[in-house]
């Protein structure tokens, strides 16, 4: 199933004379800073910053954002936990890898990962036999 | 002067890459013409897929405009239940046909999920059982060659389940090349919950009793006897969990892997789509016509063998206007109708890991019940929802929706991805003459040739089995004290859906199609001979799941590479009939087949730079 999502209206769609989406982040928040686009993406995604930096994705998924004019809370939580901003494709493969969706249940995506042969009889981690 | 070959094979997937290696192996010059693109290396299409967000099975492959594939995503399902088809295929319903298929070198079995169960002597013999055709080989002439593609795909399985659980007659003294894939972690808590207990199938009087079973796999897994001396296999698999649509370690077997075994003898030209079979006044055929680089050409051989999948086959022969006497061309198509259910169970499973599925319940596959509804095999699937009702991000944009946000969304999802399982019912659909392929002169792909249109529906006791399946899904359910999230809701998601008495059931394609050069005792109502040779014409082969009477519950690759293995015997010795073929030096040297052709040379050799003589021609 495609991700979808209603809320969202696409960047490319707002021409310049439109006017910000009063519940646009952009308003409330400067995230040109790196920094407090990091401090917001923490408080949004539920990683800690320290975590979205270990991602290596922070940088990459920054410029991601500053490169749409129409930005909302739905959009930056996608961007993390999906790799993509939605109905994009992934700015990478690594963005898609890097998914904080994945990590939510210690997964990892498709392909992304060879951990060997018989690992998938392990008990998952964070969970399983009880 | 023009070239003549041994053979043209129409094709370079599953039958057509293994008839092509073993004719080459006696010295037989083969062309093999194959009508897509060649595909990038396994771990570059896997980079595509994943910088893609995933996508459709076939998306990350080269699609061609010349040579279209069709996509499960060509199906949309309507708010009222109906669907919508868009693409190659086109579909005169009333159901769609819900599989897709890839035109590119190695075909679908680029793709394809790497299991490959044999089939159980009773499921050559389904008009036996009231539905259906029966087969004119048995399990019996099957068996030899059966170990045969076993050891060419490599395939992963323990004989003494296969035995016990699946009621094979499998040989005392036989081993499987590699011992059985590792069961995942699912399976075991599957197990613990359900072996030995019983679920009852509203269609039988007697409860059915539950058993675990691993599956046979085409992956590598360890070897069976680790010291002994023989063709090495690969590494194993590595846990990628992308078998569809690409295992990035090659664990996975594709049809490259015999086509890396190809003699020098055997030519490979891909974009080149055969466009009509040439025969004679008399009935032979002479060769193949194929548009290829804006041009129409003709190449012409002693035999020809059509290995381009089941539609495709009987796109060709209907083209050609062979092969049907007895009307049975493009007839009987039939696929696995797979019902999905799925659901959380009590405590993380660890999904997305390994293979797509490694074991599952084989209880309603034979017997009695078959008189009464379709039988089914049940997958236990690996990969979460991912199939059933769509990728993780799904959870991520219903979540989202819902309003969470922070440390209550990780949670949440964590607690919900970890725990997602399904279920996937293979349903065995018979052959049925009135689900068919036929041509439409007035709708033509890109090259002008005329599109498969395909008429398709699910008989009541195809409904029935999915009533029984959705009744023991329930049961299952109920053991597992799994939640069920199971839901056909009409919409674009489900373009498969039917109700059955009273109740909503959907589908999505298992990818099997057969059954459209279907294979029998006589000319009078089938295609192809036990031998896959159409009855008509004793130089043409239609080899494949084309020719397959049933599918069983089987997935049918195995099936099709013993048949298609079955087949290049009698193709030997046809052609050793028809002229001799090249000889080897006796004083060869250890290792592959090298290049050097020696000895009489009945016809020439086309030079390996060049493309041998045709007939070429404005292309219409």
């Amino acid at each position: 199933m495609p991700a979808t999502d209603d809320l969202f209206e696409p960047a490319d769609h707002a021409g310049p004379g439109d006017l910000p989406d009063p519940e646009d982040l952009a308003d409330r928040t400067d995230l040109s800073d790196f920094d407090e686009f990091l401090r917001i993406s923490a408080g949004l995604t539920g990683f800690d910053e320290t975590e979205l930096r270990a991602t290596g994705m922070a940088h990459e998924h920054h410029r991601t954002t500053l490169a749409h004019r129409v930005r909302d809370e739905h959009a930056l939580i996608h961007l993390w936990y999906v790799g993509a901003w939605p109905n994009e494709a992934p700015s990478s493969a690594r963005a898609h890898d890097e998914g904080l969706m994945w990590r939510t249940f210690h997964g990892t995506p498709p392909g992304a990962a060879a951990p060997g042969y018989g690992s998938w009889a392990e008990a998952p981690r964070g969970g399983g036999d009880r | 002067m023009s070239a003549r070959w041994d053979a043209i094979v129409v094709g370079a997937g599953f039958a057509g890459s293994l008839v092509a290696q073993r004719l080459g192996a006696q010295g037989w010059r083969v062309l093999v013409l194959e009508a897509g693109r060649p595909a990038d290396s396994a771990a570059a299409t896997a980079t595509a897929y994943r910088a893609a967000a995933g996508g459709t099975p076939t998306s990350p492959y080269p699609h061609s405009a010349d040579a279209p594939s069709p996509d499960v995503g060509d199906l949309t399902g309507l708010p009222d239940g109906g669907f919508t088809a868009t693409g190659y295929l086109v579909q005169r319903g009333p159901l769609p046909y819900a599989s897709g298929y890839l035109r590119a070198n190695g075909g679908t079995g680029l793709l394809w999920t790497g299991l490959a169960p044999r089939m159980h002597p009773e499921d050559l013999r389904t008009a036996d059982l009231g539905h259906g055709r029966n087969w004119p080989i048995t399990y019996r002439d099957l068996e030899p060659y059966y170990r045969r593609a076993e050891r060419e795909l490599g395939v992963a399985a323990d004989a003494d389940r296969q035995r016990e659980a699946v009621g094979l007659p499998i040989p005392d003294d036989y081993a499987f090349p590699m011992r059985a894939i590792a069961p995942s972690y699912l399976d075991r808590r599957l197990a613990d919950a359900l072996d030995g207990r019983t679920v009852r199938d509203p269609a039988v009087a007697d409860p059915a009793t539950l058993t675990v079973t691993a599956t046979p796999h085409a992956r590598n897994g360890l070897p069976t006897e680790p010291g002994r001396p023989g063709r090495p296999l690969g590494s194993p698999c590595a846990g990628s969990a992308s078998c569809v649509p690409v295992c990035p370690t090659d664990a996975k077997y594709t049809p490259l892997r015999t086509q890396a075994r190809w003699a020098p003898t055997v030519r490979l030209r891909t974009e080149a789509v055969v466009s009509r079979v040439l025969a004679d006044g008399t009935g032979r055929v002479t060769g193949v016509e194929y548009l290829s680089g804006g041009a129409a050409h003709r190449v012409e051989a002693e035999l020809v063998v059509l290995a381009a999948h089941a539609i495709e086959n009987a796109k060709l022969l209907l083209l050609s206007g062979l092969a049907n006497r007895s009307d049975q061309v493009g007839r009987n198509l039939m696929d696995h109708p797979v019902l999905l259910t799925w659901g959380l169970m009590p405590r993380p499973v660890g999904p997305y890991r390994g293979p797509g599925s490694t074991s599952g319940l084989e209880a309603f596959r034979f017997g009695a019940p078959r008189l009464l509804r379709a039988p089914f095999r049940i997958e236990i699937g690996n990969w979460g929802w991912s199939w059933a009702a769509g990728p993780p991000q799904t959870e991520v944009t219903a979540l989202l929706g819902a309003g969470l946000r922070g440390k209550e969304l990780r949670d949440r999802l964590g607690d919900r991805l970890g725990r997602q399982f399904s279920l996937q019912f293979e349903l065995e659909q018979p052959a049925d003459p009135a689900n068919r392929v036929t041509l439409d002169p007035s709708l033509r792909d890109g090259l002008g040739l005329p599109r498969p249109v395909l008429d398709y529906d699910l008989s009541a006791y195809v409904r029935r089995g999915m009533a029984s399946a959705r009744a023991v899904s329930d049961q299952l359910f109920a053991l597992l004290g799994a939640e069920d999230h199971t839901r056909y809701e009409a919409g674009p998601q489900w373009p498969g859906r039917l109700e059955f008495e009273g109740r909503p059931y959907a589908y999505r394609g298992a990818g099997h199609a057969g059954g459209t050069h279907v294979m029998g005792d006589s000319p009078v109502n089938s295609v192809v001979d036990q031998w896959q040779r159409c009855w008509d014409h004793p130089n043409l082969y239609a080899v494949g799941c084309g020719s397959m009477p049933s599918l069983g519950t089987s997935n049918p690759s195995l099936t099709m590479a013993a048949l298609a293995l079955r087949s290049a015997d009698r193709i030997h010795r046809d052609l050793l009939a028809l002229r001799r073929p090249v000889t080897l030096p006796a004083t060869r040297p250890p290792g592959p087949v090298s290049a050097s052709v020696s000895g009489p040379a009945p016809s020439p050799l086309p030079a390996p730079s060049t493309p041998p003589a045709e007939t070429i021609r404005e292309s219409s």
